[in-house]
């Protein structure tokens, strides 16, 4: 494996890793709450891309009868017609992708508004058991009942061909051009997210979500109804799980298979967030570079130990990542920043002056800014 | 047809338990239009208990509040917020990753930005946000707070904070305010700046004040009436000259 | 079904109780919603087959080999000693290493919770370097001894679970109320800054409650070991982590941190979940692992009337309210 392969497909792997912490950001990061049900809002995407592959995409565009999974031959049918089917074409491997990315948002804000219910009001410590039991019971139940997923059995999903994008882009439609393209693709797709969490959370909902987080009686003696942030908080945050998790398993794993979203998932995530910068989007991608990074190398290094409990060691290196976090920075590698409105373009207009933290940002194109000192 | 009294609020035969514990028992007051009215009592005689089930924190377990004319007993307190009764609190409650400035700024009432679909959409919020910060940076003025107005809020001195807690009230459009222990933990003379500062708000805009406090020789010489509180009961009530003549109050304050 | 599974559904719930009472012992005081809990409960388990290992060291006690001489009999007992202190002081190293450093600077609850989750991968990867150089990642449970009494079929494990539960709870009960130590638990349970301010040493209280929390989980643990092994054929050092969902359901439906609550919890749920997995597997032909679906649930709707749980409900209240009623229907019979 050569150094260039190696970097194309761990970049494909951390930019997954960022889409997913992006979403775990706004509701750990931005408003506060110990969402430890994330892997059922990411398992969501996944419920929604097997749908779609199964049940929506062959009657729609090939005019082929849904699969009916109650039946033995379910399997035999979908792996045997419906997959070739759908992947002969690029195109439907496409519209397979986008209704799945929707449908798999939409399901995933629904699972929202149902687990948040009797949760939303309760304790830290109780809000983060009581959202961790909710997505052990969606695991649970999509292990045993089969007609979604499949149970256990991975079911293999359509992947989106690259191939047209590679063609177009390198004029090759060699597998590492291919794979380049999917890093490429990605890594715009986390953009997206980006711009996305940045214009949402530099607004007046964004702030009211910090005041909810940090003092949530002076938020609600001040106006704000608590309940509801929160909840729409993790609304949206599910809304980019479900997107995030139908890119997971159909460009990710191109299968779905319940054990993808065991509870360990929400941990993982969690960890990129914390050592990247609690409520820092950017820090978010960051922290799924480093430990992306460090999952891959202790792996690989583990494996090569020759001991039974080698590949192991990665979960001593996430322990360790998040202790060392938590001591030495304990809101990880990027500080929060504060919340940007056009108000501070204000400030400075009447107070002559750029906060001393915001002049860099605001630098750009505003004629000319006071290099007074540290605002006093 | 809203009846429109002078009695801005109303508290009527109030009570509120905590197991067997009778925090508030039975609390009737009255609070004029445009008035300062000082809430006194020894520690644990319910004065809080009281604040927090009349801006909505606790529900009473027994009897009615009125504010402007309308009953808000049991509304949540952002509803009460909305309605013009804003409180403050005894150990100041500041969003330690905000700025004094944003601190200010988003306790303005009805904030389209808020909404969480508009908040997407700049042009519906960005012009309401800039008349909002314009009168954010007027009350900042207006209390002082304009040295460390870019401040994280944790970083300011616990005066300050309670100058930031007056600054937040009054950008939420109070009509009355709740304030609890103003003066506590502030050295006298920007005690008395403070309180010259409520009555200036209460001649110029026609705000009504409810304050506990217990420095009673800086409070006596604002308030127009004096409640006094132990174990739960209204003991005594009256101009300051009577209350701090009535044996009663001796009695409470020197026998615990 | 019948006596013999109801008693097995109990023992069951006894084990589950063990581990659950001890995260709420120390929950009481310290106030840490301690996800690295499982961890005591496998290190308990991984003392146990160690400890037995090292008395028969030079026969075959690698990999399978070891469920030859595991097996629960009385010449075994003595294994349940490390098991305790081993768990105990892993526990007890956990909070004066980590999380009474990060209480003393002021760390938040949920700063404390992601605390825990890291200090749980740390310990389960260490955990999986002993089992994988005994090559026990995986094993069968070794089963116990049975006895036939008056018809019903009761095993070893079975009667310790409750005998050891009810020595749990009567220790407990004599600690609180007869030795000091006891007496500052309570105390800083209902008032941390009171309990502080009057002289009592935090530190020494805690550590004893994490002490004990941490025993207990490692006793629970050999005996989940005994009547389940870790479902579905997982690595054994995983034992903990599949059951610390349902630990932190009997905790949180007995009402986070109150000790007695959670062990009637734990012990509703064992029953509720035993009779499920049997329903489920009989008359539905699912997978009985479904059947956690039923204490979730549970546990889940009780939070959903009573935010605190089931030491929350004011019972003389309920109880009063009952009585009242009917009252009530005898005056207007009359």
């Amino acid at each position: 494996m050569n150094i260039i392969s190696f970097l194309v497909t761990y970049l494909s792997v951390a930019a997954v890793y960022a889409l997913l912490a992006i979403s775990m950001n706004i509701d750990y990061g931005w408003a506060g709450i110990p969402d430890f049900g994330k892997a059922a809002f990411i398992a969501a995407g996944g419920i929604a891309a097997a749908i779609v592959a199964t049940r929506i995409v062959p009657p729609l565009m090939l005019h082929m009868h849904p699969a009916n999974p109650s039946k033995l031959s379910f399997f035999t049918y979908y792996n045997g017609k419906i997959l070739p089917a759908i992947t002969a074409h690029p195109i439907d491997t496409w519209i397979v992708f986008i209704i799945s990315i929707l449908l798999g948002g939409i399901i995933a804000a629904g699972f929202a508004v149902i687990f948040s219910y009797p949760a939303i009001r309760l304790k830290e410590d109780y809000l983060a058991i009581a959202l961790l039991m909710a997505a052990q019971i969606v695991w649970l139940f999509l292990r045993v009942y089969t007609p979604i997923m499949g149970g256990t059995m991975s079911m293999t999903l359509p992947s989106p061909s690259f191939k047209p994008i590679a063609r177009a882009l390198f004029h090759s439609t060699s597998p590492s051009a291919i794979d380049a393209a999917k890093a490429l693709f990605l890594w715009g797709l986390v953009g997206v997210f980006l711009y996305y969490a940045e214009k949402q959370m530099n607004s007046p909902f964004g702030r009211m979500l910090r005041m909810v987080r940090d003092d949530e009686y002076a938020a609600a003696a001040l106006g704000k109804n608590v309940a509801r942030a929160r909840l729409e908080s993790l609304i949206v945050a599910s809304f980019l799980a479900g997107v995030a998790g139908a890119v997971y398993v159909l460009i990710h794993f191109s299968s779905v298979n319940p054990d993808y979203f065991m509870p360990d998932l929400t941990f993982f995530v969690l960890t990129l967030v914390l050592v990247g910068g609690v409520g820092n989007n950017i820090g978010s991608i960051i922290g799924a570079l480093l430990i992306a990074l460090l999952y891959r190398a202790s792996y690989i290094f583990g494996t090569s130990l020759g001991f039974s409990w080698g590949s192991y060691l990665y979960y001593m290196i996430i322990g360790l990542a998040i202790l060392i976090t938590i001591f030495v920075r304990p809101n990880g590698i990027l500080p929060e920043k504060p919340v940007r409105t056009p108000a501070w373009d204000v400030y400075a207009l009447v107070r002559g002056k750029q906060p001393w933290f915001l002049r860099r940002i605001l630098m750009r194109g505003r004629g000319k800014v006071n290099t007074g000192e540290k605002s006093e | 047809m809203r009846k429109v009294s002078d009695e801005v609020l109303i508290v009527d035969n109030v009570h509120k338990y905590f197991g067997g514990i009778r925090a508030v028992d039975g609390v009737s007051l009255k609070v004029p239009r445009g008035s300062i009215v000082g809430l006194i009592g020894p520690n644990g005689s319910g004065k809080t208990t009281l604040f927090n089930t009349i801006s909505g924190f606790y529900k009473p377990n027994k009897g009615r509040i009125m504010f402007d004319g309308r009953d808000i007993t049991g509304l949540p307190p952002h509803r009460i917020y909305k309605l013009g009764l804003i409180r403050t609190f005894q150990n100041p409650r500041v969003w330690r990753s905000l700025t004094v400035f944003e601190n200010v700024l988003g306790s303005a009432k009805d904030q389209r930005g808020e909404n969480m679909l508009l908040a997407m959409i700049h042009a519906t919020w960005a012009s309401q946000e800039k008349k909002l910060a314009k009168e954010a940076l007027h009350w900042i003025d207006f209390t002082g707070l304009a040295p460390v107005d870019t401040r994280f809020a944790p970083e300011i001195s616990g005066g300050q904070m309670k100058l930031l807690e007056v600054a937040r009230a009054l950008m939420g459009s109070a009509k009355m305010l709740l304030l609890d222990e103003p003066a506590a933990g502030v050295n006298p003379v920007m005690a008395r700046k403070l309180f010259g500062g409520i009555e200036r708000l209460r001649s110029e805009m026609g705000l009504t004040f409810l304050i506990v406090e217990h420095r009673l020789e800086i409070l006596f010489d604002y308030v127009d009436y004096v409640y006094v509180m132990h174990r739960g009961r209204i003991v005594a009530e009256g101009k300051p000259e009577e209350v701090a003549e009535n044996p009663v109050v001796h009695d409470i304050y020197l026998g615990g | 079904m019948g006596v013999t599974f109801m008693v097995y559904s109990l023992a069951w719930g006894s084990a589950l109780a063990l581990m659950a009472s001890g995260l709420s012992l120390y929950y009481s005081v310290s106030k840490v919603a301690n996800f690295a809990h499982g961890s005591y409960v496998s290190m308990g388990l991984l003392a146990y087959l160690l400890a037995i290992a090292f008395a028969h060291w030079g026969s075959k006690i690698t990999g399978f080999g070891i469920d030859h001489y595991a097996i629960f009999n009385i010449s075994n007992l003595w294994a349940l000693i490390p098991a305790f202190l081993v768990a105990g002081l892993v526990s007890l190293a956990s909070f004066a290493g980590i999380f009474w450093p990060l209480m003393k600077r002021g760390a938040t609850p949920l700063q404390l919770l992601v605390a825990s989750i890291g200090l749980m991968f740390v310990l389960r990867f260490l955990m999986y370097i002993v089992a994988g150089s005994m090559n026990w990642i995986t094993l069968w449970t070794p089963g116990s001894t049975t006895y036939h009494i008056l018809g019903v079929r009761i095993t070893l494990a079975e009667i310790l679970s409750f005998v050891l539960l009810a020595l749990v709870a009567g220790l407990i009960a004599l600690l609180e109320t007869k030795t000091l130590i006891g007496v500052s638990l309570r105390a800083i349970a209902s008032n941390p800054s009171l309990a502080e301010a009057s002289g009592i040493d935090s530190f020494k209280v805690q550590a004893l409650a994490w002490f004990l929390g941490g025993g207990f989980a490692g006793l629970g643990g050999v005996l989940m070991f005994i009547f389940t092994g870790p479902p579905g054929g997982r690595p054994i050092v995983e034992l903990g982590w599949m059951n610390l969902l349902s630990i932190f359901a009997a905790a949180v439906l007995g009402g986070l941190g109150s000790f007695y609550g959670t062990i009637i919890a734990a012990l509703i749920l064992g029953i509720a979940f035993n009779q499920a997995a049997a329903w489920f597997t009989i008359y539905l032909n699912v997978s009985s692992s479904l059947a956690l679906l039923i204490p979730f649930g549970i546990t889940l709707l009780t939070l959903l009337f009573f935010p605190q749980g089931l030491a929350g409900i004011n019972w003389r209240k309920l109880v009063n309210k009952i009585r009242i009623t009917r009252v009530e229907e005898e005056v207007v019979r009359r």
